[in-house]
């Protein structure tokens, strides 16, 4: 078994490619937004996702309610609770410090790393999740600082947000291939925009709402057939 | 409420959402419709989100701006169903902001 540590490196250094141009792209959008720098800088290491960070930061732009940004944050971030039921096994008996610390650290990249590393367990698993948690928000927060840094640099960009929803575009196609998926996101992807032609600032959550119902009752129809 | 207010606000929101079968609840004791309806709940806001964005992105624009911007999209979801990677998404919906901004509306 290798070291902890050198195994957190590796996964550190292998999920680096995808995540500095994420994190540059996300910290070019806050920039635009009238979120304010410091909210940017902080939210990369505190929020620690950048697609709730992403939501949040847009539907606060837009004007969107405390609840609306909140419930859509959650609604973006729901699968934090799948990995985390996925790792409870490898938290279960560490100190009460690293199991209140440690979660924070649950991201796809990081939670797919550690899944690649069934053989750390107990104060093994406890070094090499520290090192990996550290290492990822490390390069996270130093790409979304770059991106900050370089978006008042760029020329006025009206259509810059594509950039945003181009990246939802991308964390979407791959839970599309589910039948109950694709419902759940036509049924929101249609009503998001005519709910906010009524109520500008519940379009998302009421899309989000409808999706999830169509979504369970095409579920429930697939299992009756 | 500023936007760092709110940002902290989404951050304890979600590592409480990490907490949740760590610390709160044992994972046995999930109600089955819970898990499911978590399932549904990404697909959904991300739609939601994609579609309330191009709608606000391309309002007011000129109708051959639109068809490009949507055309860009539809591409980047081609691009990204058949490559799962996050990087390459963010770099072309890049290219496609930069694309309709310093080409087409100047």
């Amino acid at each position: 078994m290798n070291s902890p540590r050198a195994d957190a490196v590796r996964d550190i250094v292998a999920v680096t490619p995808a995540l500095v141009p994420f994190g540059v792209t996300l910290g070019v959008v806050v920039a635009a937004t009238s979120t304010g720098d410091m909210a940017g800088w902080l939210g990369a290491p505190a929020v620690y996702s950048g697609s709730a960070q992403l939501a949040a930061t847009t539907l606060f732009n837009r004007g969107a309610g405390l609840l609306t940004i909140v419930a859509s944050a959650i609604a973006v971030s729901a699968r934090l609770v799948l990995y985390s039921a996925s790792l409870a096994p490898r938290f279960h008996g560490q100190p009460r410090w690293f199991r209140l610390v440690g979660p924070h650290f649950i991201t796809d990249q990081t939670y797919l790393s550690a899944e690649g590393r069934p053989e750390h367990q107990g104060s093994f698993f406890r070094s090499y999740w520290l090192c990996v948690g550290c290492g990822v928000g490390a390069v996270w927060s130093a790409a979304v600082g770059f991106g900050l840094s370089l978006g008042p640099h760029l020329p006025t960009l009206p259509h810059l947000s594509l950039a945003s929803t181009a990246l939802f575009v991308g964390m979407l196609m791959p839970r599309m291939r589910e039948k109950t998926g694709r419902v759940a996101a036509l049924v929101a992807g249609v009503v998001a925009p005519l709910a906010a032609l009524a109520t500008p600032n519940l379009g998302v959550l009421v899309g989000t709402a409808a999706g999830i119902s169509a979504g369970l009752a095409a579920r429930k129809r697939d299992r009756a057939s | 409420m500023n936007g760092l207010s709110y940002l902290l606000l989404v951050a304890t929101s979600c590592w409480l959402l990490r907490l949740t079968f760590i610390v709160f609840v044992p994972r046995e004791r999930l109600p089955a419709r819970f898990t499911n309806t978590l399932g549904q709940a990404a697909p959904a806001v991300l739609a939601a989100l994609i579609s309330a964005g191009v709608v606000q992105a391309i309002r007011g624009d000129r109708p051959d701006v639109q068809v490009v911007a949507v055309g860009c999209l539809v591409g980047i979801a081609a691009v990204a169903a058949a490559r799962r990677s996050l990087a390459l998404s963010a770099g072309l919906g890049l290219a496609a902001a930069l694309l309709i901004d310093l080409l087409l509306v100047r």
